[in-house]
């Protein structure tokens, strides 16, 4: 009864992580990106006094709109915090709530949230935000037979389809981590996360040219409170998607495998470690590259798609 | 634990093949010879690490020579020729297709998923032979026809029928990394050859027609 009184307190900490922590890795990685480009760039902390702006502020509803455009948000918001419920943020072991559902239940979650932002973008009727909704699901029907694949991947290599299994394999053995399906898929949701987060090959992240912007251009229409939630609710999703790349994929070590408050520590400590250099990674990858032509984000797409495939049947028909 | 039983050894060098595979479709990719040039340097790279890495794993000291010999002759003689040839002729550096980017790398997903579903059921038991050599193999040796065909510069379809024989030289190390060295050396002079003779050809086009695009060579001409 104990045990579960602490599981219980964990599956709490594990969204209090997320609550409090994301702002942070995105607020570092645009202040490195900044020093890259030789600017002095915004405060660690910016993101945070944004989102505290944006509360502080009146809400203005365009007048056409329905329930949904102020339901959005929330929606989304709760999406996000129900995700980490599912995925190894903080332990190596199944927490209460983790059996809830599986990867699939977990894009499910990103993909009703995508779903609802669209259609409040939509509700609006403003052109620009009608724009980044249409292109927001353009990519994203892109990006979701990749992704898919990769699902396939990690259930052909655990037989399984939950992440905690997943990052017990690799733990295991040093096998499983050089094991070409491995590699490949892991490339392959790496670029789809560089999709999924508005990084640059696909999209310029923070830029205010509406032209370019696909899920930046979506949120335009709200104000307020609900804007506070869109924003933090961006950098949570990047928060998950990094956690899910980084815990499940790539190093799933240093998570907590006792209930012990210095094992949680050490766990929290490493992951915002691991997000930190994975930032770095993302802000080389910023700096280095252009953006794609929206007309070339296919090509993008369709080597993401490769690498899946590969892995597949590297793993089924290769002994790989 | 569960899936296909690996060491990591096989896993690493099964690594290497799969990204000379991808560097093939890197071909396909490209947009001007010079990156085609690059890809076939780095893919020849990965081939020496590949003999190298297949003579320490089977202890086969000979497989050291060759893999020298891939990196004088693949990764610095050929591209520099190419470089040359691309300098002195003016040839134009973007590639003309037939088939735009996007399609060409899904026709190079089937054709590589038909290689590894057929080649999957041919049981070969050779010394030295990460599974997915075989099967990659065969798909580079597609991918370089697919390249050839659809891709109209002369010097995008000879760095094609290049990455051909490195497919043929991947499957001969794998299956028999005891071949007599004497016989891959011929081979790879062989390409030597081939290059010549693709260069002669570079240079005639370039003299009589001005391009290097094969697609007027269809046209009878007195």
């Amino acid at each position: 009864m104990e045990e579960l009184g602490g599981k219980t307190v964990l599956q709490v900490l594990q969204v209090l992580t997320l609550l409090i922590f994301s702002p942070l890795i995105s607020g570092i990685i645009a202040r490195v990106e900044a020093w890259l480009q030789s600017r002095r760039g915004p405060s660690f902390l910016q993101p945070y006094y944004d989102i505290a702006k944006f509360f502080k502020k009146d809400r203005a509803v365009g007048l056409p709109t329905s329930w949904i455009f102020t339901a959005a948000p929330i929606i989304s918001f709760g999406c996000y915090l129900t995700i980490a419920t599912l995925i190894p943020v903080l332990t190596n072991y199944p927490l209460p709530l983790a059996w809830m559902g599986d990867i699939l239940g977990g894009a499910f979650l990103f993909g009703l949230s995508g779903f609802f932002l669209a259609l409040a973008a939509l509700d609006t009727a403003s052109p620009y935000a009608g724009i980044g909704s249409s292109r927001a699901v353009f990519v994203g029907a892109l990006t979701e037979p990749t992704l898919i694949f990769v699902f396939f991947t990690v259930a052909l290599i655990t037989h399984t389809d939950l992440p905690y299994a997943m990052a017990a394999t690799l733990q295991s053995s040093l096998v499983q981590v050089f094991r070409p399906a491995h590699l490949l898929a892991m490339v392959a949701l790496f670029m789809m996360i560089l999709v999924d987060t508005g990084r640059i090959p696909i999209e310029s992240h923070g830029s205010t040219l509406e032209f370019g912007l696909i899920d930046e251009g979506r949120v335009f229409e709200h104000s307020g409170p609900d804007m506070a939630l869109v924003k933090w609710g961006s950098s949570m999703k990047q928060f998950l998607l990094f956690t899910i790349l980084l815990n499940v994929m790539i190093v799933p070590w240093g998570l907590a495998t006792t209930l012990q408050p210095a094992a949680v520590a050490i766990a929290i400590g490493s992951l915002l470690l691991k997000m930190i250099a994975l930032g770095l990674i993302i802000v080389a990858i910023e700096t280095s590259f252009a953006k794609l032509r929206l007309f070339k984000i296919p090509e993008f797409m369709a080597a993401g798609f490769l690498l899946s495939v590969l892995a597949i049947l590297v793993f089924y028909l290769g002994g790989g | 634990m569960p899936g296909p039983n690996l060491t990591v050894g096989e896993a690493l060098t099964s690594v290497v093949v799969i990204i000379m595979l991808l560097l093939e479709f890197g071909l396909l990719r490209a947009f001007e010879v010079g990156e085609q040039r690059n890809l076939y340097a780095t893919q020849s790279f990965f081939l020496a690490i590949f003999a190298a890495a297949a003579g320490f794993l089977e202890n086969a000291p000979d497989l050291y020579v060759l893999a020298a010999i891939t990196i004088i002759l693949k990764v610095i003689l050929i591209p520099s020729l190419f470089t040359r040839l691309l300098r002195t002729q003016q040839v134009r550096m973007e590639i003309p297709m037939t088939v735009n980017v996007a399609l060409s790398i899904l026709i190079g997903i089937g054709l590589t998923a038909f290689c590894f579903l057929s080649m999957s059921r041919v049981q070969l038991q050779g010394t030295f032979l990460p599974q997915t050599a075989l099967s990659t193999a065969t798909s580079i040796l597609l991918l370089g026809f697919l390249v050839m065909i659809t891709r109209l510069n002369v010097i995008s379809q000879v760095i094609g029928f290049l990455t051909l024989e490195n497919a043929a030289f991947l499957v001969s190390i794998a299956i028999a990394p005891g071949l007599p060295v004497i016989l891959e050396v011929l081979v790879i002079f062989d390409v030597l050859a081939a290059v010549l003779v693709f260069g002669l050809l570079t240079r005639l086009l370039g003299a009589h027609l001005g391009t290097a695009t094969t697609a007027t060579l269809n046209r009878l001409r007195g």
